[in-house]
């Protein structure tokens, strides 16, 4: 199976994880990354039927993540994923654990994803390939675990993400591990101590994060957060999963057509 | 003989006004100067200092203010925010983001009183739910939800969350700002409630033999707006109230009287009641907001063409007045780190129930 991630800083812990020995179990399969770090990778266009860089810093990332591709073919692949490019998921997560009207969090779920890269790069693809895709927010911001993790809002905010956004360009937002998440609305905080900068071929490549970071996480987060994601893709080839294939800007007007 | 005049005595002078400081004389104070000139229009009692934390209710114009607040790094309190993720625009539409909880515009000092008594657990409000088609509109807060909510369920969790924080924001604030708005209210006789506004005009159905006008006079205005601050205080003791005036205009009048002549009723005796409340309890302050903007020293140019409508100019003015007063008797502050962005806003259009009035006065 060949899969293109693609997607911000938050690869960087995918790629570790799956350096960490993950490969080894998954013997005929290729991943291939393409990342910049923050909003770059959203600096894409279509040409030839391809998804080409708007600027050479951008390809010059490209090719140091993917080993030498600078421009990316959707269709060169079994299943795409799309990482991270969003941010304070944990303040969407807690608006579903505050009395706000059911109208007012609809909204607020719209505007987070619109206002978000993840569609913006959907958008690309789907000009493209209407063939399976696979969504990866950014990972909840670590913290100290306080107790049992009740999951059951992050669950919710993924499934309505799914019906009201992913759904409507034929793509699925993935959660990340249950197991990873704790009080609810974090990222349990061993999973974000040594985590790294994606390495894009410059002198911060591989470098630590600051201490107080919390947004990025690493290797082991990375491995688990793949191996779901590999079996779902894994499973769902085997089963010849239908997606809706076609036009899915057609199908999402208001989502897709603003990117 | 009296003190003014003994002292006047005292000093061998021909009369007490001799001894009165510039500001007090109308030629070289006002007459003779321009506009950016006039100054010492208020002293403050008691510093907001931008770390002070300051709540903010009351009519419209009490909007700019929390705004003006946000503009200049000090501390809006906010403990009622909106969903993250909405932008400015639609979290005002939903009513958030314009008060420091989504109560809505309270333009009557008895409906700040209502809105202690229930807040704090003193009173409960009525089952009174509004609806239209399959939404529910809540009498009390008509237009914060723009379709109206989705259950009367909802409708009541969204508004014991208000309760609770705007009870909160009681007592947190180190100051709070209430806006006089009005004297005309509109209730219910079955119940003994207050409606921000009419009923028919924004949501709900008028019914005649329950819903009544009122024209609040001077002592009505005062006892509810001692009644309110005894409640606030009780919550919170060291709070101090800074009162001021809308000096926007009525929409629209429910007496028999000209809109323009019921104005003039209507903000007269907010601002008397105000400024005797203030004179009379330390913790209460006035800011001349009010007659900064309608004396007719100032021509009447900081209203817009429609002689309703304040200017952004006209709050830039007063804002820049009460900053200044405030650094005049307590000197400049020190710099603060710049607020939440995401609540500023270069200008506001605020939002105001009260103008609903006007689209829904037959064609007038």
């Amino acid at each position: 199976m060949k899969v293109c991630i693609i997607g911000n800083s938050h690869i960087a812990a995918l790629k570790l994880g799956w350096q960490s020995g993950l490969a080894n179990r998954w013997h005929g399969t290729d991943l291939t990354f393409y990342g910049a770090r923050g909003g770059d990778i959203a600096e894409l266009l279509v040409q030839d039927g391809q998804i080409a860089p708007k600027t050479e810093t951008v390809a010059a990332s490209l090719r140091a993540t993917s080993g030498g591709h600078s421009m990316i073919d959707p269709l060169a692949y079994d299943a795409i994923l799309v990482y991270g490019l969003c941010r304070d998921l944990n303040r969407q997560v807690q608006n579903l654990g505050t009395p706000y009207s059911a109208a007012a969090l609809e909204l607020a779920q719209l505007e987070y994803w619109i206002g978000s890269n993840l569609l913006k790069v959907i958008s690309a693809i789907r000009e493209i390939d209407s063939r399976p895709l696979y969504v990866g927010a950014a990972p909840l911001e670590a913290a100290v675990a306080r107790g049992i993790s009740d999951n059951r809002l992050y669950a919710e905010f993924i499934r309505t993400s799914n019906d009201r956004v992913f759904a409507l360009a034929d793509a699925i937002l993935l959660p990340q591990p249950m197991q990873t998440i704790v009080n609810g609305d974090a990222t349990d905080l061993r999973f974000s101590i040594g985590s790294t900068r994606l390495a894009v071929g410059d002198s911060f490549d591989d470098k630590r994060h600051p201490g107080e970071e919390n947004r990025h996480m690493n290797a082991e987060f990375g491995a688990l957060w793949l191996e779901q994601f590999l079996k779902r893709a894994a499973s769902d080839r085997a089963v010849g999963a239908k997606y809706k294939t076609g036009a899915a800007r057609k199908a999402a007007p208001e989502i897709l057509q603003n990117h | 003989m009296k003190p003014q005049a003994q002292a006047a005595k005292k000093q061998n002078l021909m009369n007490p006004y001799q001894s009165q400081p510039v500001k007090a004389f109308w030629k070289p104070a006002v007459g003779e100067r321009s506009l950016s000139n006039l100054s010492e229009l208020w002293g403050p009692k008691f510093a907001i200092a931008p770390d002070s934390k300051v709540a903010t209710y009351g009519s419209c114009f009490a909007q700019h203010f929390g705004q003006a607040l946000i503009r200049r790094n000090h501390h809006w309190l906010n403990t009622e925010p909106a969903p993250a993720g909405l932008k400015p625009e639609q979290a005002r539409a939903f009513g958030y983001n314009l008060f420091s909880s989504r109560t809505g515009n309270i333009y009557t000092t008895s409906l700040m009183q209502q809105w202690c008594l229930w807040s704090f657990g003193i009173a409960a409000p009525p089952d009174e739910i509004w609806q239209r088609d399959d939404r529910f509109f809540d009498p009390y807060r008509p237009m914060i939800e723009p379709e109206g909510f989705a259950s009367p369920d909802e409708l009541l969790a969204t508004r014991a969350h208000t309760f609770a924080c705007f009870r909160s924001s009681v007592e947190q604030a180190n100051c709070l700002v209430f806006t006089l708005g009005l004297t005309e209210r509109w209730g219910n006789i079955l119940n003994g409630t207050e409606y921000p506004i009419c009923p028919g005009t924004t949501a709900g159905t008028f019914n005649q033999d329950q819903h009544v006008f009122d024209n609040m006079d001077y002592s009505s205005v005062r006892e509810s707006l001692l009644a309110a601050i005894g409640l606030m205080r009780d919550a919170n003791p060291g709070l101090n109230i800074l009162l001021t005036v809308s000096p926007v205009p009525l929409t629209a009048t429910a007496t028999k009287q000209h809109v323009l002549i019921a104005t003039m009723h209507s903000k007269s005796i907010l601002r008397a009641v105000a400024g005797q409340v203030a004179m009379e309890l330390p913790y209460v302050d006035y800011f001349p907001s009010y007659d900064i903007i309608s004396s007719p020293a100032l021509k009447s140019s900081f209203f817009a063409p429609n002689k309703r409508d304040v200017t952004g100019q006209a709050v830039g003015y007063v804002m820049d007045r009460f900053f200044g007063a405030q650094a005049e008797s307590f000197g400049p502050f020190k710099e603060q780190p710049p607020a939440d962005h995401h609540l500023r806003q270069s200008q506001i259009d605020p939002v105001c129930d009260e103008e609903m009035l006007a689209a829904f006065g037959a064609d007038r």
